[in-house]
């Protein structure tokens, strides 16, 4: 993750700030800090086991509801009032099934898949009226790999906004990107897009404009290979197995909770239902790689990619 | 953006599979110029820390360094051609070595375990971009 903020001197002289060092690295600090702590919140291998996942997973169960903190409880109630089977944070028993066999090189066994995913479903995540959360059977697990990362860069940039210091700059975790307000020359923030298939190059530049999300998910980003076939991350809650159709989903939002939910929900789903719905919303845009090398992209952001690969891809515009 | 003195705060947090590690380094950035900078963070201080990567490509010669990083020694090798890596590392997953060789801005190879970070930096917005979505 890197967070480069620059001071835009010429408008902290037009407002007249007085900008100190000190001023901007207290508030980058405390937005780290808050990522961190949505990190901490979020991470269900904590070993000091203090996390409120953790203490959600021990309590699963056995029949006690707790109260967690403002991160767990924004994160659960709005995968669970989206209501998309595709979005899934109770996925962790099968996560740990395949981590295991990627960390073996081989398949894991079908029973333990199918067993695993008996401990799954978000129909047994409870909120109670009470903002207390209940996880309603033993051996559940959570997993924030959907969403904890665009979530958290959210949390970063509205503390860098709320700050109103003169600055502009991006936030990039990796596979999340948020854009701090805009370039001093006003020209867009340009994006180097992964090609998913050769990952260290890039096979496009996309145009940012100020305050804008993005989120890529990839069957690249953390995989491993098994008789010549890939088996990546990305799971069907449904199946348990990693999601086909796609090799990347990348989608432009406001919102870097978003960004990251859409990501991996537009990945999960059927490639024209995916582009269905990207179309539906107005304030998302999508470019999705299929598995056949055909690259769609979404109405809104044609003017907006500089294509750079050299061949391998067919792009699919509406 | 030359026109703007600049503070760049470069905060570099890491997801690995098991812990978020988080290091901040605090530099002025220099004003027009498009070069890389080659950036090191380790627990103490390395051969590295005062190579320059103009340099480096300059020399065109391969070089290999050995890094002391928080649980055991790391070698990292520089190619022509190909970029930097850390190619031997006393770390158990191995991850850092198995990213490979950088050679563009914005790029980072990290040990988690060792708390070594090497990195490619532009002041100038990347080259073409300004930043990378993996």
């Amino acid at each position: 993750m890197s967070l480069e903020v620059y001071v835009d001197q010429e408008a902290a002289k037009a407002s007249k700030t007085q900008l100190l060092q000190s001023q901007l690295e207290e508030t980058a600090l405390q937005a780290l800090n808050r990522f961190t702590e949505i990190a901490n919140q979020t991470d269900h291998y904590d070993a000091s086991g203090s996390s409120d996942t953790m203490k959600l997973q021990e309590a699963a169960g056995k029949g006690q509801s707790l109260a967690v903190g403002q991160d767990l409880l924004f994160l659960l109630k709005e995968v669970l009032d989206r209501q998309h089977p595709e979005v899934d944070l109770t996925l962790g028993p099968v996560i740990d099934v395949w981590n295991q066999a990627r960390d073996k090189g081989v398949l894991p066994e079908p029973e333990l898949i199918t067993e695993s995913m008996q401990r799954t479903g978000m129909d047994k995540v409870l909120i109670e009226e009470n903002k207390q959360v209940y996880l309603t059977q033993s051996g559940m697990s959570l997993d924030f790999g959907a969403v904890a990362k665009g979530y958290g860069v959210e949390a970063i940039w509205s503390i860098l906004q709320d700050s109103g210091l003169p600055i502009y700059g991006i936030i990039n975790a990796g596979g999340n990107i948020k854009t701090i307000g805009h370039k001093p020359d006003g020209s867009p923030w340009q994006i180097g897009l992964t090609d998913p298939r050769q990952p260290d190059q890039q096979m496009g530049i996309l145009e940012l404009q100020a305050n804008e999300a993005v989120a890529t998910s990839g069957d690249y980003q953390k995989y491993f290979d098994v008789n010549g076939k890939r088996y990546h991350h990305l799971l069907n809650p449904t199946t348990g197995y990693p999601g086909e159709g796609h090799h990347s989903v990348t989608v432009i939002t406001e919102n870097g909770f978003d960004s990251d939910y859409y990501s991996t929900l537009l990945f999960l789903l059927p490639t024209q239902e995916a582009l269905a719905l990207a179309e539906q919303l107005p304030e998302l845009e999508t470019i999705i790689v299929s598995q056949d090398n055909k690259v769609y992209v979404s109405s809104g952001l044609t003017e907006r990619i500089k294509w750079t690969f050299q061949g391998g891809y067919t792009l699919v515009t509406p | 953006m030359s026109r703007h003195d600049r503070i760049l705060l470069i905060s570099l947090c890491f997801l690995a599979a098991l812990a978020w590690l988080i290091q901040v380094n605090w530099f002025s950035t220099e004003q027009n110029t498009k070069d890389l900078a080659l950036k090191v963070s380790a627990p103490a201080p390395t051969p590295l820390d005062d190579l320059s990567w103009q340099e480096l490509r300059r020399a065109g010669e391969e070089r290999s360094w050995l890094i002391q990083g928080a649980a055991g020694m790391l070698k990292v090798n520089y190619v022509p051609d190909q970029g930097i890596a850390i190619v031997e590392s006393s770390c158990p997953d191995q991850i850092c070595v198995r990213t490979g060789y950088i050679n563009k801005a914005g790029q980072s190879v990290v040990c988690v375990p060792n708390q070594v970070m090497l990195g490619l930096l532009s002041d100038q917005g990347k080259g073409d971009v300004d930043a990378i979505l993996r």
